[in-house]
């Protein structure tokens, strides 16, 4: 009998989970926590990363008060993360707004938040992390695109959420590039479409959802969990030699 | 249900082409490891036996030329069901196209492609019938990237060729509950690569153009592998995963 290879395992890492309140960040989450992380979730909402800490295993879920898109709130809340828990390990920058209003009708105001939000963000907690993987030799980052970035929306989100989305690609590369040679690595994850609460919308519109499920192979929207064990196999020691790389969690749409 | 819970394979039957040594070898034992029961295909009927023996659990080798769909099809009348299949199977070929003699083509083409054709058009019918059947083809990232470190055009038509039928059969076979991946590794540690390591001038040139700077290890291919097969993938279909240091950054 061979011995079972619990490469899965994350005992005694400190992960930091953007957007952490609810939805995919509360679930990402609660994943790494069941590996054995200790995990410090980062949400605008202070009271829902608070309830979603709590859920977590005893002493393993940190809530903190974080505008991802603010860098004083970004260095604050990083700071106390440290503190408190010791040096990232890992980061999942999942914290994100979606955009679905028609370029044509597209304020600047909304470009530039949606970009400071899904795109900015990352460069903003990738500074809090970065330097300190680099000496010691090890980290994992792992970002949250989207189907949008790389086939410019359809599902959902218009103009600004798809490039900004795409941005995370290029900037995942990039990174990837840069941080490898300290043994860092970079992925992202690209969801298509997904039955969640930013989707919800869809569920009322049965006409529309039929048109978005024709189009996906496995033929069904994917699901919080299909994209968590996503990034979690990125987080894992499993991934050791992925680097750059971006996961399609799509149902096969994409097939690039 | 955990993650770990959705990495399992327990129950599943997976066979393994190329499986005696390197990367089909460290995919069956990740397997294996993860509670599948394994089916051994390779040529090398010694290195097939001996990994049988070392794996237990009911793991059985088989001598059978892949690329042969008559031999394909009278070893599934010897093995039964599968579940789950790795096509790892495979000559690398370093012949530049200008002497790249005819049979070398074939031969190649032979051993990637037509063999991943022969056991998919074996095995798949089965998986569409039962409604349930993973599929992960080895691919390199030669393919993506047209060689430039081992293989040269034989082989990277070979491989990018395995991408294609790996999408192509995503696609087609989704409705049907079997979903079929690619892995795309880049340099891997094991005896095809011994030739470049033999020199520390060409084994720089070679570790310069990976941004991890090392070779991977084949159980880290493995690791892929063993997630693309588990229910922990199972929004994930017609993916070309590339497990490379970061050679391809597509």
């Amino acid at each position: 009998m061979l011995p079972r290879m619990e490469v899965e395992r994350l005992d005694d890492r400190v992960a930091v989970v953007t957007g952490a309140g609810r939805g995919f960040g509360a679930a990402i989450a609660a994943e790494l926590a069941g590996l054995g992380a200790q995990v410090a979730l980062l949400d605008i909402d202070e009271a829902a990363a608070v309830e979603a800490a709590a859920a977590l295993p005893a002493g393993q879920g940190h809530a903190f008060a974080c505008d991802v898109g603010d860098p004083a709130s970004v260095a604050t809340a990083f700071a106390a993360v440290r503190a408190q828990l010791g040096p990232v390990d890992i980061l999942v920058n999942n914290a994100g707004i979606v955009s679905t209003t028609p370029f044509l009708e597209l304020t600047e105001a909304e470009w530039d938040r949606v970009f400071r939000i899904d795109y900015t963000s990352l460069y903003l907690c990738c500074r809090e992390v970065a330097a300190a993987m680099v000496e010691r030799g090890s980290g994992r980052i792992v970002n949250i695109s989207s189907l949008a970035g790389k086939r410019g929306g359809g599902f959902l989100g218009k103009a600004a959420y798809a490039s900004a989305k795409a941005g995370v690609i290029g900037f995942t590369k990039a990174l990837a590039r840069e941080l490898a040679p300290a043994g860092v690595t970079v992925n992202a994850v690209s969801p298509g479409a997904m039955d969640t609460e930013m989707t919800k919308a869809l569920r009322d519109a049965p006409e529309l959802l039929a048109r978005v499920v024709a189009t996906i192979p496995l033929g069904a929207r994917g699901t919080i969990q299909d994209v968590t064990d996503a990034v979690v196999f990125l987080c894992t020691d499993a991934a050791s030699y992925l680097t750059g790389e971006t996961i399609d969690v799509d149902g096969g749409v994409s097939m690039e | 249900m955990t993650y770990s819970d959705r990495l399992s394979l327990e129950g599943r039957t997976l066979l393994v082409t190329g499986a005696a040594a390197g990367i089909g070898a460290a995919s069956a034992r990740a397997a294996a490891a993860r509670g599948a029961r394994l089916l051994l295909v390779d040529l090398d009927e010694a290195g097939a036996s001996a990994l049988a023996a070392e794996l237990g659990g009911g793991a059985t080798a088989h001598v059978c030329d892949v690329s042969n769909l008559a031999a394909v099809h009278s070893l599934a009348g010897t093995v039964g069901p599968v579940d789950l299949l790795v096509n790892a199977a495979g000559n690398v070929s370093s012949s530049p196209f200008l002497t790249l003699p005819p049979e070398e083509w074939d031969a190649v083409l032979a051993s990637h492609v037509k063999s991943t054709f022969c056991t998919c058009r074996t095995f798949l019918p089965g998986m569409a019938e039962r409604g349930y059947g993973r599929v992960v083809n080895i691919a390199s990232v030669a393919g993506k990237r047209g060689g430039g470190i081992l293989g040269k055009t034989a082989y990277a038509g070979a491989k990018e060729a395995v991408n294609g039928l790996t999408k192509a059969l995503a696609r087609e076979l989704a409705p049907t509950g079997v979903r079929v991946n690619a892995v795309n590794p880049g340099v891997t540690d094991t005896r095809r690569i011994d030739s470049l390591r033999a020199d520390p001038a060409v084994w720089a040139r070679v570790l310069a153009g990976v941004p991890l700077g090392r070779p991977a290890h084949p159980d880290e291919i493995a690791a892929a592998v063993v997630f693309l097969l588990a229910d922990a993938s199972r929004y994930i279909t017609g993916t070309t995963l590339n497990v490379d240091g970061g050679i391809a950054m597509e």
